[in-house]
This record gives structure tokens, C-alpha cells and sequence, in this order.
């Protein structure tokens, strides 16, 4: 799973509610809400960085959320993928 | 069959015709569809058909496009599938605006909203909400025409299921069957003047959605949502995406950040009369 680099899904639409997301897929009529931390991991799923890439960014800029992270980005990509939301390269 | 009758039902942009062969169906249509005044270019999308058979033992029969749907010896039951029916028709071909299984309440000229599946006890809270004074459109239906916040609610009676006296008997005199309350098989169906005297219908805008959860012997849970999650629940309750633009998705938002909801979990009416009455008091 690190080393796995998750890309948006593009036929998702996206609608940012102040800090929430929420995603709906028309083909599937599949729709998922996104809390603040979802939405962050959502926003990093560029096809680019790695979920190793991730971790590392959300811990150097959430230092006190610490070991918590690693388990919450794998969750929630985890979540995505289930749902079609993203395809892991 | 000669036609003894006729009536159009008319609501979100659609509409059905009815017709009968005996007088006697206007009562029963009086008792399940009350007039909506409706503002929208209406298209006529089914032909319904009653017959009532007299012989040998009175039988209502309904039909659907000449095919026939249904028959029942108890008018009761016959009344609460027709407006089953009818209900379909109308929400399967709506497309000029959102329409969502929901109740639909008013106070002081305001809209509360009850979105809910089958099973969430809707009607229960919702016949509930009309015996704290606040005014019942429907227990089915709330349409919104595209682009505007006014509720037009499916007015028709309160169809509550049989296990639904148990908590709701100390509120509706099921007593004494009549003009105000339809007993079926298996369910009721009850006029919203049998709780409340003055109870009068109304197109207002929505101001508040609740989603209730009945959960025996819970604790009560009670929960803002935030626009994101209102936005959820109602893309979950919204009938006629299908024939919407995006799917409604857009519109959904919209509401969403800009009307309240709230989410509560609850055993007992006595646990919500507060904070119930705490939100609405600011009307």
C-alpha cells in the first residue's frame, strides 16, 4: 500500500462545503462525504505522491495527530478505493 | 365502463387522471388526496380506472393504462394502494424539481423538512410533531420546484402502521373510526384534523431539516449536521434524481449550505420535546 500512488477519479464531482467534501459520481450515482481530514487525503490523491508521500506530508504538518496518521490515510484510501473514487498506480 | 366521474390529481409538475364508474369512489378520493394548489405546467403521465363490482360481494378493482393493478372487497385497503399508486406515478415522472420522500411540516409560515426511508418512523414522528401544534402537510412527498426553497408537500392523510397506536394512542382517538380515520388491514389512515383542530396546509420555505431515528431504548442523540452531511443524507432521500440534471447534485448542495439540519436518535417523544421546541421557538 506505500508505495501505491492514488489518482482522482475524474468523473467524481467535487462540492466543497467549508471544510467538508462532497463527492457524487453520476455514472454510479455513488456518493461519499468527505470530513476535514478525508478532504485533505482527497486532495493529495494526484497520481504524483505515494500514500509513504502522504503520510510523511500530514505528519510534518500535524505533528501532534502523530502515529494516528498513517492509519487514517490508509483508512480512507482504503475507503476511496472501495468506492471507485480513486485507481492506485 | 360508462364514466360516472372524473378528477385530475396534479403535483410536482405532473399529473394523473382518475376515473370511476360510481359515485361512491369521490368519497374514497376525498378521504386519501386533499386539493394542492399547483402552480407548475402539469403533464398528464397515467389514466387510472376504478370500477366498483357490486356483485357478488362489492369489489373495488383499480386499473392502470386499461391493465388491471388491483382489487379488494375493503375500500380501506383499496383507498391506501390507490394512493400508493398514485404516489408512484406522480414521483417516478417528476423532473422539474427536486422531490424527496420526506414529511412536511409548517410552523408560523415556516418549513420543517423530514427527510427518511421506509422503516425510520416518519409518520410516527411526524403525527407526533402535528400533536405539538405544528402544522401537517404530508408524510410522503416534499417537492421543491427547481431553483427555489418553497416546499409544496403531497397533502393527504396520515398513513401510519398498525404498531404505531402503541405510541401514538394517547394522542388520536382510534376509538371511534369516521370521516377523520380510515382503519385498513393492516394500517390507518388519518386526517391531520383528528390531532389538530386548526391544522391548515401551506407552501412555505424550508427552514429546517430534521432526521429523526426512532431506536428502542436508546439514548437520545442529537447532532448539527454540517452542510456536507445534510447534503448526504438528503442526496439519500432525493426520488427523482434519475430525471434531474447532475442528478439533483447541484441543487442538493445548494440547499444543503444554506438550510439547518439536524440528526437525532431517540427512544421516547418526551426526550425531544425540547430541544425540538428550543429550535423552533426563534420563529
Amino acid at each position: 500500500m506505500e508505495d501505491k500512488k492514488p489518482l482522482r477519479n475524474q468523473d467524481f464531482r467535487l462540492e466543497k462545503m467549508d471544510d467538508e467534501l462532497l463527492l457524487f459520481n453520476p455514472k454510479s450515482t455513488n456518493i461519499l462525504y468527505l470530513n476535514e481530514t478525508a478532504s485533505l487525503i482527497w486532495q493529495l490523491c494526484d497520481g504524483q505522491r505515494s500514500v509513504h508521500d502522504m503520510v510523511s506530508l500530514l505528519t510534518e504538518t500535524f505533528p501532534e495527530a502523530g502515529a494516528s496518521i498513517k492509519k487514517d490515510v490508509e483508512d480512507t484510501i482504503a475507503l476511496f478505493k472501495k468506492n471507485g473514487a480513486i485507481s492506485l498506480a | 365502463m360508462k364514466s360516472k366521474g372524473k378528477r385530475i390529481i396534479q403535483y410536482a409538475g405532473n399529473a394523473v387522471r382518475l376515473e370511476y364508474n360510481d359515485p361512491a369512489v369521490e368519497e374514497i378520493l376525498d378521504s386519501i388526496i386533499y386539493p394542492i394548489h399547483s402552480s407548475t405546467i402539469d403533464k398528464l403521465i397515467a389514466h387510472f380506472r376504478i370500477e366498483i363490482k357490486k356483485d357478488p360481494d362489492q369489489e373495488y378493482q383499480l386499473f392502470l393504462d386499461n391493465s388491471q393493478i388491483f382489487k379488494s372487497k375493503n375500500n380501506i385497503d383499496f383507498a391506501e394502494m390507490l394512493l400508493s399508486k398514485v404516489c408512484y406515478q406522480l414521483a417516478f415522472n417528476s423532473q422539474d424539481g427536486m422531490l424527496f420522500h420526506a414529511a412536511g411540516l409548517g410552523h408560523k409560515d415556516n418549513g420543517i423538512m423530514v427527510p427518511g426511508g421506509i422503516g425510520f418512523g416518519k409518520s410516527t414522528f411526524t403525527a407526533w410533531m402535528v400533536s405539538q401544534g405544528y402544522d401537517y402537510f404530508s408524510d410522503e412527498f416534499v417537492y421543491f420546484p427547481w431553483e427555489t426553497d418553497e416546499m409544496h408537500s403531497f397533502n393527504r392523510p396520515l398513513h401510519l402502521k398498525r404498531p404505531s397506536r402503541n405510541v401514538l394512542s394517547h394522542l388520536i382517538d382510534y376509538d371511534t373510526p369516521g370521516e377523520l380515520l380510515k382503519v385498513g388491514s393492516h394500517s390507518d389512515l388519518i386526517h391531520p384534523n383528528l390531532i389538530r383542530t386548526d391544522n391548515h396546509y401551506y407552501q412555505p420555505p424550508v427552514w429546517l431539516i430534521l432526521f429523526p431515528r426512532y431506536q428502542a431504548e436508546s439514548a437520545l442523540q442529537w447532532k448539527e449536521l454540517t452542510p456536507a452531511e445534510t447534503g448526504l443524507e438528503l442526496m439519500q432521500c432525493l426520488i427523482n434524481a434519475r430525471n434531474l440534471p447532475g442528478h439533483g447534485f447541484g441543487e442538493i448542495t445548494r440547499l444543503a449550505r444554506k438550510i439547518r439540519g439536524i440528526q437525532f436518535t431517540y427512544s421516547s417523544f418526551e426526550q425531544i420535546e425540547k430541544p425540538i421546541k428550543d429550535i423552533l421557538k426563534s420563529l
